[in-house]
Protein backbone atom coordinates (compact mmCIF):
# COMPACT_ATOMS: atom_id res chain seq x y z
CA UNK A 1 0.00 0.00 0.00
CA UNK A 2 3.05 2.20 0.60
CA UNK A 3 4.64 1.56 -2.49
CA UNK A 4 1.35 2.51 -4.11
CA UNK A 5 0.85 5.68 -2.46
CA UNK A 6 4.25 6.82 -2.94
CA UNK A 7 4.28 5.90 -6.85
CA UNK A 8 0.99 7.88 -7.12
CA UNK A 9 2.71 10.83 -5.38
CA UNK A 10 5.85 10.86 -7.88
CA UNK A 11 3.36 10.24 -10.93
CA UNK A 12 1.28 13.74 -9.32
CA UNK A 13 4.54 15.66 -9.04
CA UNK A 14 5.93 14.18 -12.64
CA UNK A 15 4.19 16.59 -14.95
CA UNK A 16 4.15 20.15 -12.49
CA UNK A 17 8.20 20.01 -11.97
CA UNK A 18 8.39 19.10 -15.64
CA UNK A 19 6.20 21.72 -16.69
CA UNK A 20 8.24 24.03 -14.29
CA UNK A 21 11.35 22.95 -16.02
CA UNK A 22 10.03 23.80 -19.35
CA UNK A 23 9.25 20.13 -21.40
CA UNK A 24 8.12 20.67 -24.15
CA UNK A 25 4.29 21.04 -24.38
CA UNK A 26 3.66 18.26 -26.90
CA UNK A 27 5.56 16.00 -24.77
CA UNK A 28 4.06 17.14 -21.62
CA UNK A 29 0.46 16.54 -23.03
CA UNK A 30 0.92 12.70 -23.41
CA UNK A 31 2.71 12.28 -20.16
CA UNK A 32 -0.32 13.64 -18.13
CA UNK A 33 -2.52 11.36 -20.29
CA UNK A 34 -0.15 8.26 -19.70
CA UNK A 35 0.25 9.33 -15.99
CA UNK A 36 -3.23 10.27 -15.46
CA UNK A 37 -4.38 6.57 -16.72
CA UNK A 38 -1.70 4.71 -14.35
CA UNK A 39 -2.91 7.05 -11.20
CA UNK A 40 -6.27 6.14 -12.23
CA UNK A 41 -5.45 2.16 -11.97
CA UNK A 42 -3.55 1.77 -8.95
CA UNK A 43 -6.63 4.22 -7.01
CA UNK A 44 -9.13 1.66 -8.23
CA UNK A 45 -7.23 -1.38 -7.64
CA UNK A 46 -5.51 -0.68 -4.57
CA UNK A 47 -7.06 2.38 -2.07
CA UNK A 48 -10.85 1.39 -3.89
CA UNK A 49 -9.88 -2.32 -3.65
CA UNK A 50 -11.96 -3.04 -6.71
CA UNK A 51 -8.47 -5.64 -7.62
CA UNK A 52 -11.24 -7.93 -5.88
CA UNK A 53 -14.00 -6.89 -7.08
CA UNK A 54 -16.11 -9.19 -9.56
CA UNK A 55 -14.24 -8.17 -13.21
CA UNK A 56 -17.37 -6.06 -14.67
CA UNK A 57 -17.52 -3.33 -11.58
CA UNK A 58 -13.64 -3.13 -12.09
CA UNK A 59 -13.57 -2.78 -15.46
CA UNK A 60 -16.41 0.07 -15.41
CA UNK A 61 -14.48 1.61 -12.78
CA UNK A 62 -10.96 1.96 -14.32
CA UNK A 63 -13.03 2.62 -17.44
CA UNK A 64 -14.23 5.75 -16.57
CA UNK A 65 -10.38 7.27 -16.06
CA UNK A 66 -9.59 5.09 -19.33
CA UNK A 67 -12.66 6.70 -21.52
CA UNK A 68 -11.76 10.48 -20.44
CA UNK A 69 -8.66 10.33 -21.38
CA UNK A 70 -9.35 8.83 -24.22
CA UNK A 71 -11.92 11.67 -25.77
CA UNK A 72 -9.63 14.09 -23.72
CA UNK A 73 -6.69 12.83 -26.03
CA UNK A 74 -9.01 12.58 -29.23
CA UNK A 75 -10.29 15.74 -28.80
CA UNK A 76 -6.53 17.04 -28.31
CA UNK A 77 -5.53 15.38 -31.57
CA UNK A 78 -8.27 16.92 -33.62
CA UNK A 79 -8.04 20.43 -32.35
CA UNK B 1 -13.30 -25.05 -9.85
CA UNK B 2 -10.45 -22.38 -9.26
CA UNK B 3 -12.22 -19.99 -11.05
CA UNK B 4 -15.58 -21.08 -9.21
CA UNK B 5 -14.00 -20.08 -5.70
CA UNK B 6 -11.95 -16.88 -7.02
CA UNK B 7 -15.73 -16.00 -8.47
CA UNK B 8 -16.86 -16.30 -4.71
CA UNK B 9 -14.41 -14.52 -3.37
CA UNK B 10 -14.68 -11.76 -5.60
CA UNK B 11 -16.39 -8.96 -3.70
CA UNK B 12 -17.36 -5.42 -4.56
CA UNK B 13 -16.42 -3.19 -1.59
CA UNK B 14 -19.42 -1.40 0.15
CA UNK B 15 -23.21 -1.02 -0.76
CA UNK B 16 -23.95 -1.73 -4.46
CA UNK B 17 -26.78 1.51 -4.20
CA UNK B 18 -23.36 3.56 -3.44
CA UNK B 19 -21.94 2.24 -6.32
CA UNK B 20 -24.94 3.43 -8.73
CA UNK B 21 -24.13 7.20 -7.00
CA UNK B 22 -20.88 6.45 -7.72
CA UNK B 23 -21.04 5.61 -11.70
CA UNK B 24 -23.83 8.32 -11.76
CA UNK B 25 -21.31 11.15 -10.06
CA UNK B 26 -18.80 9.73 -12.53
CA UNK B 27 -20.70 10.18 -15.28
CA UNK B 28 -21.42 14.03 -14.73
CA UNK B 29 -18.11 15.07 -13.86
CA UNK B 30 -17.19 13.08 -17.41
CA UNK B 31 -19.82 15.40 -19.39
CA UNK B 32 -18.59 18.36 -17.58
CA UNK B 33 -14.70 17.25 -18.76
CA UNK B 34 -15.64 16.15 -22.34
CA UNK B 35 -17.37 20.33 -22.41
CA UNK B 36 -14.13 21.36 -20.61
CA UNK B 37 -12.36 19.58 -23.56
CA UNK B 38 -14.40 20.74 -26.56
CA UNK B 39 -14.35 24.30 -25.32
CA UNK B 40 -10.94 24.60 -25.00
CA UNK B 41 -10.16 22.96 -28.60
CA UNK B 42 -12.43 26.09 -29.56
CA UNK B 43 -10.51 28.73 -28.04
CA UNK B 44 -6.99 26.79 -26.82
CA UNK B 45 -5.62 30.97 -26.59
CA UNK B 46 -8.10 31.65 -23.85
CA UNK B 47 -7.17 28.58 -21.94
CA UNK B 48 -3.89 28.96 -21.94
CA UNK B 49 -4.36 32.43 -20.66
CA UNK B 50 -6.29 31.42 -17.81
CA UNK B 51 -3.96 28.61 -16.90
CA UNK B 52 -1.07 30.52 -16.23
CA UNK B 53 -2.98 32.95 -13.82
CA UNK B 54 -3.43 29.90 -11.63
CA UNK B 55 -0.88 28.60 -9.45
CA UNK B 56 0.53 25.35 -10.30
CA UNK B 57 2.33 24.33 -6.70
CA UNK B 58 -1.19 24.91 -4.74
CA UNK B 59 -2.71 22.68 -6.83
CA UNK B 60 0.32 20.04 -6.45
CA UNK B 61 -0.30 21.04 -2.66
CA UNK B 62 -4.12 20.12 -2.76
CA UNK B 63 -3.54 16.87 -4.87
CA UNK B 64 -0.75 15.54 -2.31
CA UNK B 65 -3.60 16.47 0.89
CA UNK B 66 -6.17 13.92 -1.20
CA UNK B 67 -3.72 11.77 -2.48
CA UNK B 68 -2.64 11.37 1.35
CA UNK B 69 -6.63 11.32 2.71
CA UNK B 70 -7.32 8.32 -0.02
CA UNK B 71 -3.96 6.16 1.55
CA UNK B 72 -4.89 6.87 4.82
CA UNK B 73 -8.41 5.74 4.43
CA UNK B 74 -7.57 2.48 2.54
CA UNK B 75 -4.99 1.83 5.64
CA UNK B 76 -8.41 2.62 8.40
CA UNK B 77 -10.32 0.19 5.85
CA UNK B 78 -7.64 -2.79 6.19
CA UNK B 79 -7.24 -2.29 10.00
CA UNK B 80 -10.95 -1.79 11.11
CA UNK B 81 -11.42 -5.38 8.88
CA UNK B 82 -8.34 -7.01 10.64
CA UNK B 83 -9.73 -5.99 13.95
CA UNK B 84 -7.03 -3.74 14.84
CA UNK B 85 -7.42 -0.66 16.84
CA UNK B 86 -6.64 2.79 15.66
CA UNK B 87 -8.77 2.94 12.81
CA UNK B 88 -10.75 6.16 14.31
CA UNK B 89 -7.15 7.92 14.83
CA UNK B 90 -6.56 7.05 10.22
CA UNK B 91 -9.76 8.64 9.55
CA UNK B 92 -9.30 11.85 11.58
CA UNK B 93 -6.16 12.33 9.78
CA UNK B 94 -7.63 11.33 6.73
CA UNK B 95 -9.62 14.40 7.15
CA UNK B 96 -6.77 16.70 8.62
CA UNK B 97 -4.96 15.44 5.48
CA UNK B 98 -7.74 16.44 3.10
CA UNK B 99 -8.53 20.33 5.10
CA UNK B 100 -5.39 20.85 3.09
CA UNK B 101 -6.82 20.55 0.13
CA UNK B 102 -10.22 22.41 1.44
CA UNK B 103 -8.04 25.77 2.79
CA UNK B 104 -5.82 25.33 -0.30
CA UNK B 105 -8.82 25.76 -2.51
CA UNK B 106 -10.35 28.86 -0.74
CA UNK B 107 -6.98 30.31 -0.26
CA UNK B 108 -6.59 30.20 -3.77
CA UNK B 109 -10.22 31.26 -4.66
CA UNK B 110 -9.79 34.68 -2.77
CA UNK B 111 -6.26 35.37 -4.26
CA UNK B 112 -8.11 34.72 -8.04
CA UNK B 113 -10.90 36.86 -6.79
CA UNK B 114 -8.35 39.38 -5.62
CA UNK B 115 -7.14 39.45 -8.90
CA UNK B 116 -10.30 40.08 -10.92
CA UNK B 117 -11.00 36.80 -12.04
CA UNK B 118 -14.61 34.94 -11.30
CA UNK B 119 -17.16 32.95 -13.27
CA UNK B 120 -17.85 35.52 -15.80
CA UNK B 121 -13.95 36.01 -16.28
CA UNK B 122 -14.18 33.89 -19.56
CA UNK B 123 -14.87 30.51 -20.71
CA UNK B 124 -11.65 28.89 -19.05
CA UNK B 125 -12.71 30.41 -15.95
CA UNK B 126 -16.06 29.50 -15.85
CA UNK B 127 -15.04 26.03 -16.11
CA UNK B 128 -12.56 26.46 -13.62
CA UNK B 129 -14.69 27.84 -11.09
CA UNK B 130 -17.52 25.48 -12.07
CA UNK B 131 -15.81 22.47 -11.93
CA UNK B 132 -13.73 23.20 -8.68
CA UNK B 133 -15.99 23.88 -6.59
CA UNK B 134 -18.48 21.21 -7.70
CA UNK B 135 -15.38 19.37 -6.68
CA UNK B 136 -14.82 21.29 -3.63
CA UNK B 137 -18.27 19.85 -2.21
CA UNK B 138 -17.92 16.43 -2.91
CA UNK B 139 -14.52 16.90 -0.56
CA UNK B 140 -16.59 18.90 1.77
CA UNK B 141 -19.61 15.61 1.86
CA UNK B 142 -16.63 13.08 1.57
CA UNK B 143 -15.30 14.53 5.14
CA UNK B 144 -18.61 14.75 6.66
CA UNK B 145 -18.65 11.05 5.49
CA UNK B 146 -15.58 10.08 6.67
CA UNK B 147 -16.03 11.93 10.46
CA UNK B 148 -19.34 9.87 10.71
CA UNK B 149 -17.29 6.90 10.11
CA UNK B 150 -14.49 8.01 12.83
CA UNK B 151 -17.06 8.50 15.23
CA UNK B 152 -19.19 5.19 14.65
CA UNK B 153 -15.59 3.57 14.94
CA UNK B 154 -14.95 4.79 17.93
CA UNK B 155 -18.45 4.31 19.63
CA UNK B 156 -18.25 0.38 18.78
CA UNK B 157 -21.20 0.96 15.74
CA UNK B 158 -18.68 -0.38 13.05
CA UNK B 159 -16.21 -3.51 13.36
CA UNK B 160 -14.81 -5.96 11.48
CA UNK B 161 -17.59 -8.02 11.21
CA UNK B 162 -20.00 -5.54 9.09
CA UNK B 163 -17.53 -3.87 6.71
CA UNK B 164 -20.14 -2.48 4.40
CA UNK B 165 -20.92 0.81 5.93
CA UNK B 166 -17.29 1.76 6.23
CA UNK B 167 -16.60 0.22 2.55
CA UNK B 168 -18.92 2.35 1.40
CA UNK B 169 -18.02 5.29 2.62
CA UNK B 170 -14.49 4.64 1.38
CA UNK B 171 -15.84 3.99 -1.77
CA UNK B 172 -16.98 7.52 -2.06
CA UNK B 173 -13.88 9.25 -1.09
CA UNK B 174 -11.57 7.36 -3.55
CA UNK B 175 -14.21 8.49 -6.16
CA UNK B 176 -13.51 12.07 -5.04
CA UNK B 177 -10.09 11.57 -5.62
CA UNK B 178 -10.48 9.88 -8.51
CA UNK B 179 -12.23 12.48 -10.29
CA UNK B 180 -9.27 14.97 -8.91
CA UNK B 181 -6.91 12.80 -10.55
CA UNK B 182 -8.27 14.11 -13.89
CA UNK B 183 -9.13 17.19 -12.92
CA UNK B 184 -6.20 18.25 -11.55
CA UNK B 185 -3.84 18.29 -14.56
CA UNK B 186 -6.44 19.15 -16.39
CA UNK B 187 -6.71 22.47 -15.51
CA UNK B 188 -3.54 23.19 -14.38
CA UNK B 189 -1.29 21.27 -16.90
CA UNK B 190 -3.37 21.04 -20.01
CA UNK B 191 -4.98 23.83 -20.24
Amino acid sequence: MLAVYITLMLCTMGPVVAMQAGVDPGILVWMVFGLVLVKAVLLVDHFMEMKHSPWGWRLASQGWAIVMVAVLAGIHLAS
Amino acid sequence: MADVLTGRMRHLPGDIAVWFFIFAELAVFGIMFIGFGVARSMDPATFTAGRAALHPWTGLINTIGLITASYLVALAVHRLRDYRAGTSGLLWGAIAASSIYTFGKIWEYAQLYSEGYNLGTDTFFMFYFFLTFFHFMHVVLGQVVLAVLAVKVKKGEYTGKDMNGMESGASYWHMVDLVWLVLFPMLYVLA
